[in-house]
């Protein structure tokens, strides 16, 4: 069993022995003054070298994987990084440069480099920089979580991935299974020209497992992945979701699946599970809210949006049921912070209000772009080593007033089809025809389950599916769905985004069978 | 960060002699990237990272830990180093577990040119302005990305084994929007070596479609011949390599499983055109000479007039089905013809012509069914020419069916797709090729 407190001790003694201090005396305990000490030496090389404003972040990030299949531990992995990254303006134009090599020399010449990097890109700039105003901030944030997951001993983790494993093994017909555990963990120290010095500890945890059914005799194979989300939680949510219960009906469901009927093809009512719903939030609403992308900045690879500024306030986007929030303050949801990567304290604000479009998601230097005065505080960089830009807050659909249940929603329905988990999804770069599957598909037939589905997908037209929404679940049927790497920028950075959604229905929507 | 031989050992000496356990493992890899990001017409964002990184793997019999660190003082290897060995010592043992390998010979090729590792701000800076002073005079607006890099590796363990490789990669790619919102062009490239990047005639090219895909029309879905440019072939030859692993057909739950057991290869699975290798040493698409555990990257053949000759088999599975195992692979390459891409088009009766393909996911590994959209030019081409821009559409349709469906190919190039597959980590080398009853499923209003 690691003994956490035990290693570090030992640790600072080799530190103190060497006469190099580890750094990992840097978060936490005192002295935070090294990291004020840091942060000075550099903004005063930025402004020396020019910059009207500047910004540094010296982040560490933990991660551990552990990754087991086919009752095997295969892979455990603890990754550490830590480095710093200098933001400045100089002369309306932003530069940028970082290092893993943390010292008050290299900050200095870092932040110089930034720099000049801004000075060479001058020519190219046609619009300068303006950033919305921000408080002063000096103070700390931490995701509260009951478990640190890095505090907790290994062989638990390892137990209780094998339990997977064996659950749902038991059941005839299962032939493999793979199940891992992730953990993240940003320590992050942020000083700006502004004065804020602002310390954050966010963790994130995702369990996981998928179980496969393979038939030898007809050569087919389907696979059932757990119905688990990465979250904004501690250990306690590992500890807390029934995942041996669910290796055991993932791995039943997986086998149905080779006797389930095939999917029928043509329009029907939808029904969606939050496990499911959550991706086409992300998809649909959550990506084409981005007001970067809405003026062209990501054109060249994620793509523009058909949410133009010119419908701010006036397009409908879905029907008057339909109310979609940004909020970076959502409990439990892994975008969740008390500060963004400009400094902005974060908040919650509706996108879409009754059906109608409203606002944008936006960042320091974007907000005047519509006229308004203040960020909505969505900066983000995936690491010291990249640059902060507009990622996506959590962005979920409010709960119906009444809390209609599954069984309200499905007795409701005719003729329709229920989807739960997540799958295939595909949408297209200004974030209108889209495409997606599931985990486990059921047919639904004057008010009751009636069949297990395969091979089904479902297609649409975002606007022609947030209008068509006509059943919205209560408050005990909403969930936290996520994605834990969702890509955007040049180069690529990765961010991690809750969705909530109630079980809600869509009036007709495509449905295809994908069969071959 | 780019070390020297040299210093890659010292540091690789030090972690092995500082580790206790049966077997120590040491990778080394550091980098020094610089982009600057256009859009709008104007440079948007630039920066620089210059990075390290160590991972350490401690191994007692069959049982491993592995960390990472980005400090390289000694106090935090050891603190990684005695990390690693402790997540070992709790590990249980993986009977899959390869012991390490002894020292290995490797070939390294030409993969990194100084003129890239040396690319200035100033450079980038001017060829972003290529770009932009071109798309002001034609009247569109440009969106772009230029990034040089320079990355080294180096491998060692306790057996005696030790590799140090270094490679550079220059990428432009740019989009380009008529000011109506109705036409968008694309084009991109990457290289090892700076001078054989284009930035005036990339910027040319996305300017020329944006321009020529305005106000296009819609078409029914349905299947259509289609001819692929080589970005868009090369995303349905990544995807389906990627799908190729050995251990999972021979599991049975992958295209290339044979009913009843076993895998498909030695079977006609493609076109008799088809032939798909790696090569490390291709002048186009130069790699580096071993992967994270010092396993020689060498030349392989994965198809061959058609015939499935080989998957990818990790150390553990090729011992046990008694294969050779494969690294990496650092690219891909498709042989391609000898028609030009004018043939192509004047070859076909009724069809499209695609630029790239946009978000390709995976819709049924059964079929090796993938789902994806067109994007930046698509056009009809009727009786051997080029008509008219016509609207996006989204595809349903196997990669596999594809190549079985090729009916002309143009010479391989070098190709970064339109997922951003091809340049740094996976080089790819293929052709454009005309390829009958490709099935478009609907019709998407992006532009």
């Amino acid at each position: 069993m690691i003994d956490r407190r035990g290693f570090v001790q030992s640790m600072l003694v080799l530190g103190a022995a060497t006469g190099l201090r580890p750094s990992s005396i840097l978060f936490g305990s005192p002295p935070a003054g090294e990291l004020r000490d840091l942060a000075d030496a550099a903004l005063a090389a930025a402004k020396a070298a020019g910059a009207s404003y500047a910004d540094i972040r010296i982040n560490r990030y933990r991660n551990q994987f552990i990754f087991t299949r086919d009752r095997r531990v295969q892979n455990i992995v603890n990754t550490e990084s830590y480095g710093f990254g200098v933001r400045v303006i100089v002369d309306g134009t932003w530069g940028f440069a970082s290092s893993s090599n943390v010292g008050k020399d290299e900050v200095a010449s870092v932040s110089r480099q930034a720099a000049a990097i801004a000075k060479a890109n001058r020519k190219l700039n046609a619009e300068p920089v303006r950033l919305a105003p921000v408080e002063a901030y000096n103070t700390t944030w931490n995701t509260p979580v009951e478990k640190n997951p890095f505090d907790m001993p290994l062989q638990p983790k390892l137990d209780l991935l094998l339990q997977i494993h064996e659950e749902a093994l038991k059941i005839k017909g299962a032939s493999f299974v793979s199940a891992a555990m992730q953990f993240v963990n940003e320590q992050k120290y942020f000083a700006s020209t502004d004065g804020s010095h602002i310390e954050q500890s966010l963790i994130r945890s995702y369990p996981s497992f998928s179980v496969t059914s393979v038939d030898r005799g007809t050569g087919k194979f389907y696979s059932r992945a757990a119905l688990t989300a990465p979250m904004g939680m501690g250990y306690e949510y590992v500890e807390s979701y029934p995942l041996l219960e669910e290796a055991r009906v993932a791995a039943e469901e997986a086998v149905a699946m080779h006797k389930a009927k095939p999917a029928p093809a043509g329009q029907k009512a939808l029904i969606l599970h939050p496990t499911n719903l959550w991706l086409t939030i992300h998809e649909s609403v959550g990506h084409s809210t981005e007001l970067d992308r809405a003026l062209g900045y990501e054109a060249n690879l994620a793509g523009t949006s058909f949410l133009t500024p010119d419908k701010l306030g006036k397009f409908e986007f879905g029907a008057g049921i339909v109310n979609l929030v940004a909020d970076k303050t959502q409990d439990r949801a892994m975008a969740t912070c008390g500060y963004d990567d400009d400094g902005v304290k974060t908040t919650r604000w509706h996108l879409v209000k009754e059906g109608r479009f409203v606002d944008y998601q936006t960042t320091r230097d974007q907000a005047h772009l519509i006229d308004q005065k203040a960020s909505h505080g969505c900066s983000y960089a995936d690491s010291w080593s990249s640059i902060p830009f507009q990622r996506m807050p959590n962005v979920s659909l409010e709960p119906g007033e009444k809390d209609l249940t599954e069984r309200d929603i499905i007795g409701a329905t005719d003729d329709g089809v229920y989807v739960k988990g997540d799958a295939s999804y595909s949408i297209d770069q200004q974030r209108y025809n889209f495409q997606f599957s599931g985990q486990t598909f059921w047919e639904v037939k004057n008010g009751r389950i009636t069949a297990q589905l395969r091979d089904l997908a479902y297609q649409s037209n975002t606007p022609e599916f947030w209008k068509a929404c006509d059943l919205i679940g209560g408050r005990s049927t909403y969930a936290l769905g996520g994605a834990f790497s969702d890509g955007k920028g040049q180069p690529v950075q990765i961010n991690s985004v809750s969705h909530g959604a109630p079980i809600t229905r869509f009036a007709r929507v495509n449905i295809l069978n994908t069969g071959r | 960060m780019i070390w020297t031989h040299q210093q890659a050992k010292a540091l690789t000496d030090k972690v092995l002699s500082l580790g206790k356990a049966d077997e120590m493992l040491v990778t080394v890899n550091g980098s020094d990237r610089a982009n600057l990001r256009f859009a709008r017409n104007t440079a948007t964002t630039s920066g620089a990272s210059s990075g390290i990184s160590v991972a350490v793997t401690a191994r007692y019999g069959k049982r491993a830990g592995v960390t990472t660190t980005s400090e390289v003082d000694e106090a935090s290897l050891l603190k990684a180093i005695r990390n690693a060995e402790e997540i070992a010592k709790l590990s249980p043992e993986n009977p899959e577990l390869m012991p390490a390998l002894g020292p290995q010979a490797y070939k390294p090729v030409k993969a990194y040119f100084d003129d890239v590792a040396n690319a200035t701000p100033e450079w980038r800076a001017a060829s972003a302005e290529a770009a932009l002073g071109l798309s002001r005079k034609q009247d569109v607006v440009s969106a772009g990305f230029v990034e040089t890099q320079a990355v080294f590796q180096a491998v060692a363990n306790s057996k005696g084994l030790f590799g140090f490789d270094r490679f550079t990669a220059a990428d432009y790619n740019l989009t380009s929007r008529t000011p109506d919102g109705t036409g968008s062009g694309w084009a991109a490239k990457a290289f090892n070596e700076l001078r054989l990047l284009d930035p005036e005639t990339l910027a040319a090219s996305a300017i020329d479609k944006a321009a020529r895909s305005r106000n296009p029309a819609a078409i029914e879905p349905g299947k259509y011949t289609v001819v692929l440019e080589p970005a868009a072939l090369g995303d349905l030859l990544a995807f389906m390599m990627f799908s190729a692993d050995a251990r999972q057909a021979d599991e049975g739950r992958s295209f290339f499983s044979k009913k009843g057991g076993g895998n498909r290869i030695g079977e006609p699975l493609f076109g008799d055109k088809v032939r798909v290798y790696s090569d490390p040493g291709h002048p186009l698409a130069p790699s580096i000479a071993f992967d994270g555990q010092g396993l020689p990257i060498e030349s392989n053949i994965w198809v061959d007039k058609g015939v499935l000759k080989d998957l990818f088999y990790s150390r553990f599975w090729a011992e046990k089905m008694g294969r050779k195992p494969t690294a990496g692979p650092g690219n891909l390459i498709m042989d391609g013809g000898s028609a030009s891409t004018a043939d192509l088009i004047a070859g076909t009766e009724r069809g499209v012509l695609v630029t790239r393909f946009w978000y390709i996911r995976p819709l049924d590994p059964q079929t090796l069914l993938f789902t994806g959209l067109t994007r930046d030019g698509l056009f009809l081409i009727e009786k051997g020419k080029i008509t008219r821009p016509v609207k996006n559409m989204r595809w349903n349709e196997s990669p596999i069916v594809a190549f079985n469906n090729i009916e002309a190919m143009t010479a391989a190039e070098r190709v970064v797709t339109g997922e951003g597959i091809g340049s740094g980590g996976l080089a790819l080398v293929c052709p454009a090729a005309r390829v009958r009853e490709f099935t478009f499923t609907s019709a998407s209003d992006a532009i």
